[in-house]
């Protein structure tokens, strides 16, 4: 081979070899950017998520429908992390330390339909945010007066139906479905739990809890699923309990005024064992709702208000 | 010089270019992606202030309340001086709530001897100039029966 041939052979190799790099650098590059475009969605969808909730929660009393949403996202809980949620085929996680949710397993991927309850014991702990697409199907099996009347409570938007027994069920193509019962079942077919409405107690999948009031029955049967409803459940507790310390420090304060002001009937109505000793026991040593404290308290609240003194609550 | 060194020179000196090029390229794509990061996270740091002011005026521990009337943008100044140390002592609960923020009441009408009332202070270490929100709000003694115009400052801090 000729000089001047090796020459042009060497030039061919060297801009092959320059070219090549060029095209592994620019293809990593635009790769990068692609995943990274990816990454930074998710990640903005699971940061925005949290302050959408919030801003759910805090109109409460209302019932929406939300646009269709192209994300799935998984909520959980256990011990170890605590409650969180998760965009299904993303690794952002998003932890739920305070956040009052209940919600099934996994929505998305439809329109989410979310109730806001107020929940009050019987003052004002928090709203609750209860939070469900149109893939998840409530059945109401049987027509007696509980099961009836919470068919009724659960809003029409959604996807509610009220069936005989389990016998009449047809299954439809929904991605999980809740049955709410008197009794437990038995042999519940694939994808669904059962929430089970007895006089003072609702049982998720096997799970008791107590029946404080319509807003966490509700949210027992919105959310069918026991882990992330206890998660909830006892934030809600922590909650309340803030809620009891704040009040009986103003309890005591309004106490304390009446008495230095000489208004006896006043100073009467709040002493300890009428309002503090009561807000205090609003909680049970097992991490229940005393239903009978909560009814004395409205009642203390009656009371004061009848005297013209400045109320609990 | 022969012909073909002066050739493998050229070859050389245009490879030095491209890389010099390439490098310059990598050090400008850098700093953009370093200045977009900054500007997310200024935005991100906004937006969460605003969450905060908004998550506190709406805080059932602090709202005016009666059993029938529900006020809005209203804190009882009873509850507020019960808050005030009891978010100290519930700090992990309130921090993962309002996080790396300072918030305050300042009374304003009628003034107070005691005007501004610290009702959340992050613990934690924070280097960069903080974000400010301001929200206008009720503060009502029912003691007194008195309501004293007041704002809400929230310090975001990073």
């Amino acid at each position: 081979m000729r000089k001047a041939e090796v020459e042009i052979s060497f030039n061919w190799i060297f801009i092959l070899l320059v070219g090549a790099a060029f095209l592994f650098f620019f293809f990593n590059i635009i790769n990068w950017q692609i995943d990274d475009g990816e990454q930074t969605t998710q990640r903005t969808i699971s940061a925005r998520l949290g302050p959408i909730f919030d801003a759910l929660q805090s109109n409460p009393e209302t019932v929406k429908v939300h646009d269709r949403v192209a994300f799935e996202v998984d909520f959980r809980c256990d011990l170890d992390t605590g409650h969180e949620y998760q965009l299904v085929n993303s690794n952002q996680i998003v932890q739920l330390p305070y956040q009052l949710f209940f919600t099934p397993e996994r929505i998305g991927g439809s329109r989410l339909i979310s109730l806001v309850k107020k929940f009050s014991v019987p003052y004002d702990i928090d709203s609750l945010l209860l939070l469900t697409d149109e893939r998840t199907e409530y059945v109401f099996l049987g027509s007696d007066n509980t099961i009836t009347r919470f068919y009724n409570l659960l809003p029409d938007e959604f996807v509610k139906r009220q069936i005989n027994s389990i016998n009449d069920y047809r299954a439809q193509d929904f991605r999980h479905t809740i049955f709410i019962s008197s009794s437990e079942l038995e042999n519940l077919p694939q994808r669904s739990s059962n929430v089970v409405l007895q006089n003072n107690n609702v049982k998720i999948n096997g799970e008791e809890f107590r029946r404080v009031n319509d807003a966490l029955t509700l949210a027992a049967i919105v959310s069918g699923d026991e882990k992330n409803f206890k998660c909830t459940f006892d934030k809600l507790i922590k909650k309340t309990e803030i809620i009891n310390d704040i009040l009986i420090n103003r309890s005591n304060t309004l106490g304390q005024h009446y008495v230095d002001i000489g208004n006896s009937v006043c100073a009467s109505l709040y002493q300890p064992e009428i309002v503090s000793n009561r807000i205090n026991d609003v909680i049970t040593n097992n991490n229940q709702f005393n239903n009978q404290r909560i009814q004395d308290i409205a009642q203390a609240n009656s009371n004061l208000r009848r005297q013209s003194c400045i109320t609990i609550y | 010089m022969k012909k073909a060194q002066i050739q493998s020179m050229e070859s050389i000196v245009v490879l030095i270019i491209v890389t010099i090029m390439l490098v310059i390229g990598i050090i400008f794509f850098s700093n953009f992606q370093g200045q977009d990061s900054e500007r997310m996270l200024d935005q991100e740091r906004e937006l969460n202030a605003v969450s905060v002011a908004l998550q506190m005026i709406n805080l059932e521990e602090l709202r005016c309340s009666t059993a029938t009337i529900r006020t809005e943008r209203c804190v009882d100044k009873l509850k507020l001086n019960a808050f005030v140390g009891i978010s100290n002592s519930n700090y992990d609960f309130y921090f993962d709530k309002f996080g790396n923020t300072n918030i305050s009441i300042q009374l304003i009408h009628p003034k107070l001897e005691e005007e501004k009332i610290h009702i959340y202070s992050y613990t934690g270490n924070f280097t960069s100039a903080s974000i400010h929100t301001f929200i206008p709000l009720t503060v009502f003694d029912p003691i007194n029966n008195v309501r004293h115009f007041a704002i809400m400052e929230v310090r975001a801090l990073s």
